[in-house]
């Protein structure tokens, strides 16, 4: 119960995250927007992980192979798998850290759709129908 | 859709090559030998930069430049508004790219294994899917 707990505000914390990202985007401020988009990603992947393996990740390392794995046993985690890669090179990697980022209008696509990102790890969680 | 003979050529020796690495993996698997998976990671990783060129070649007539994989991105990057579940098929590509590429042939890291040979035989439905989305290939 403790867990499921624990699961329920690791996914809170992500739409915090989601919520301040879409605020961030509104000031202008879209790299950094970007970033906290990822943040939001991660978060939602590491509750995810910690619904179905008991382990919450700790690092980012953790995180990318959790999915994967989970994505090998399990095929509907595939698509989610492949978002977390687009987004942790797009968002994170390339625009954050190397501030090369995609045009604008496929930026804001991104950064927007973290939500439905955030449902779908939600929904394979089991905390949402 | 511009499917010219380049674009078929193109299919063609990534289908070649890709069967190639599904041979190494198996023997890889077989014995057990690290270095024959590293080879079967870099035929995969070959195989997606063909079969990703010859979608981008028949949707805008355009082929990147071979080696130059981040040509290639830039060119998904760019066609974002064309291709049904983006983020999805473009997620796949930096899948190969990191966890097969990077991670196998550049560093050398081929662990975990059982995860490595899964993502090598997941890469055929990539590949099938840029036939399909440059309107080659089977339905």
């Amino acid at each position: 119960m403790v867990e499921r707990e624990r699961v329920a505000a690791i996914f809170a914390d992500a739409w915090v995250l989601y919520d301040d990202s879409i605020e961030i985007l509104e000031m202008g401020k879209q790299r950094i927007a970007a970033e906290v988009a990822w943040g939001a990603t991660k978060r939602a992947t590491d509750a995810l992980i910690l619904a179905r393996t008991g382990r919450e990740p700790s690092g980012t390392g953790q995180t990318t192979r959790g999915i994967s794995n989970l994505a090998r046993v399990e095929p509907e985690f595939a698509l989610l798998r492949a978002r977390f890669r687009r987004r942790i090179g797009t968002l994170h990697g390339k625009c954050f850290y190397e501030g090369n980022c995609p045009e604008p209008e496929l930026l804001v696509l991104l950064i927007r759709r973290t939500n439905s990102y955030i449902r779908q790890a939600e929904m394979l969680a089991g905390m949402r129908l | 859709m511009l499917e010219t003979k380049r674009t078929a050529v193109m299919f063609d020796k990534a289908r070649v090559t890709y069967d190639e690495a599904i041979q190494l993996a198996d023997k890889a698997h077989e014995y057990w030998d690290r270095d024959l998976l590293r080879m079967s990671a870099e035929k995969t990783w070959a195989a997606t930069l063909m079969a990703t060129n010859a979608f981008i070649l028949a949707r805008t007539g355009v082929e990147p430049e071979p080696d130059d994989d981040n040509g290639t991105e830039r060119r998904l990057l760019e066609l974002y508004k064309e291709i049904p579940d983006w983020e999805k098929f473009t997620g796949r590509f930096a899948i190969i790219a990191e966890d097969i590429y990077k991670a196998a042939v550049i560093e050398r890291n081929v662990e975990p294994v059982y995860l490595l040979i899964h993502d090598i035989r997941k890469t055929a439905e990539y590949i099938r899917e840029c036939e399909r989305l440059a309107g080659v290939g089977k339905e």
